[in-house]
């Protein structure tokens, strides 16, 4: 009897710790800041993207078919969000601890993804584009 | 000339196996020790006369320092089956714990201004509690549980801690000495990082002990390589290496330093830097290898060892995910 309570105690706990897992590691997409990270200067869209413990806004939607401009903004970062790697563009590099580095990115098509993520792979952020 | 059968407990290795023959084989009477490791009993030929019992007693008291037991029958494994109840939600709480620490931005510090060498400081503190953890924690704690199991001195643990601090000041001033700009490709520390996570993984397995198959795999693998864990197991000098090593695990903090050291100019600053972030993530690697030490020389080890084992294999599934999303294989699962 002591047993079969003891089991059902731990299977009822795992289940929840798996739940909680997921559902703390699925990420839901998170958009805040999303409009404002995006504003056009000189016919040129600008992202911006903020580095610092991940990347914010995760997600981003910016326009097609346009001349971008990423600017990776730093403050006093030195965790692994500060080595920037976008694999589609071929581009990486070890962001400055403080400061704004500009990423040129040509036109896109309608329905492209663009992925930034740091050198581990721990974080990422995607530009989406319509 | 007789032939009995004993069965032993705490044979985790191809050392143990080779301790246990070497030790009896020298011993009066004895013409022929077999030990297996799979099925955790020992066959021992001989031609005393005394009963078994009289003779695993007197056998039992040379490998007292050890740690090993010779039963004449088979030892309930009970307790170790329990133990993984407890150690699942147990480990999958640890994890858990560890993720919401990540999401609740408390790690999230800008460090304006100036890097000093107290800046570096506390960036290790920072580091060490980070998903940093995730690489060069897990890795720690699987390797300290792993030695444990067979060593019985703190020696191991201190070689490994003395030579990160050191490796650190060293090659930290080599950086500062060298100076200008490098870049490591991407590529080759995601690759580096998967082989970590493939580490972590197997030996999270062979820490929960529950897949037999890894242990006969375990068993099959070449002497010469169990030879020279022995060898990391009883000395000072591989750990020593490992812990200069670990200047090279990927992590994007230890990452952040070394282009600071480049930048400082000069062997002092370069090594002050990097010390300085090795001692800030010093308390919390201690704490994971000598805690591992401490925990599996008591009771409680069963249980220590599968909860470690649980966590470091989670942590090895998180890091082989990011490895695999950095190069490109799959789309980032996750997001701490």
């Amino acid at each position: 009897m002591k047993n079969i309570l003891v089991g059902i105690i731990v299977l009822a706990g795992s289940t929840l710790m798996t739940v909680a897992f997921v559902y703390l590691l699925g990420g839901s997409g998170d958009t805040t800041g999303a409009v404002d990270a995006v504003r056009v200067e000189d016919g040129v869209q600008i992202i911006r993207v903020k580095a610092l413990g991940g990347y914010s806004p995760r997600v981003v939607n910016a326009q097609a078919g346009v001349p971008t401009r990423i600017e990776m903004q730093t403050k006093g970062t030195y965790d692994c969000s500060s080595w920037l790697v976008i694999p589609s563009l071929r581009y990486q590099k070890q962001l400055p601890s403080k400061g704004v580095t500009n990423i040129d990115v040509p036109p896109q098509e309608k329905g492209s993804t663009i992925t930034g993520l740091c050198a581990m792979g721990m974080y990422s952020f995607d530009v989406i584009f319509n | 000339m007789k032939t009995h059968k004993f069965y032993v407990q705490g044979t985790h290795c191809e050392a143990c196996k080779i301790l246990i023959e070497d030790t009896l084989r020298d011993e009066r009477g004895v013409h022929g020790v077999e030990v297996s490791l799979v099925h955790e009993h020992i066959i021992v030929s001989t031609d005393r006369e005394e009963d078994a019992k009289f003779l695993a007693e007197e056998w039992t008291s040379l490998f007292q320092k050890h740690g090993y037991a010779l039963f004449l029958e088979k030892p309930a494994v009970q307790d170790d089956s329990k133990a993984l109840y407890y150690a699942g939600p147990l480990g999958l709480l640890i994890l858990v714990l560890f993720i919401l620490l990540q999401k609740s931005g408390v790690l999230n510090l800008g460090f304006d201004g100036e890097l000093t060498y107290m800046t570096a400081l506390m960036i290790g503190v920072i580091a060490s509690l980070s998903t940093c953890l995730a690489v060069v924690g897990g890795l720690v704690l699987s390797l300290s549980a792993k030695i444990s199991q067979d060593v019985r001195s703190y020696r191991p643990f201190v070689s490994f801690h003395l030579g990160r601090l050191i490796g650190f000041a060293l090659l930290g001033g080599v950086l500062g000495l060298m100076g200008g700009v490098f870049e490591i490709n991407y590529r080759i520390t995601a690759i580096f990082g998967i082989i970590v996570a493939l580490v972590m993984i197997i030996l999270g397995l062979n820490l929960l002990d529950v897949f037999r198959g890894v242990k006969k795999i375990r068993t099959t693998l070449p002497r010469g390589i169990f030879d020279r864990i022995m060898r990391i197991e009883r000395g000072a000098f591989a750990p020593f290496i490992i812990g200069i090593g670990t200047f090279f695990l990927p992590c994007g903090f230890t990452q952040s330093m070394q282009i600071a050291a480049l930048a400082s100019g000069s062997f002092a600053s370069g090594s002050l830097i990097m010390v300085a972030f090795a001692f800030g993530t010093l308390p919390m690697l201690s704490a994971l290898s000598f805690g591992s030490f401490r925990f599996s020389h008591t009771r409680y080890a069963p249980m220590f060892f599968k909860t470690a084992g649980v966590v470091v294999i989670g942590l090895g599934i998180f890091a082989l995910m990011a490895g695999m999303a950095g190069l490109g294989v799959i789309r980032p699962l996750f997001n701490i």
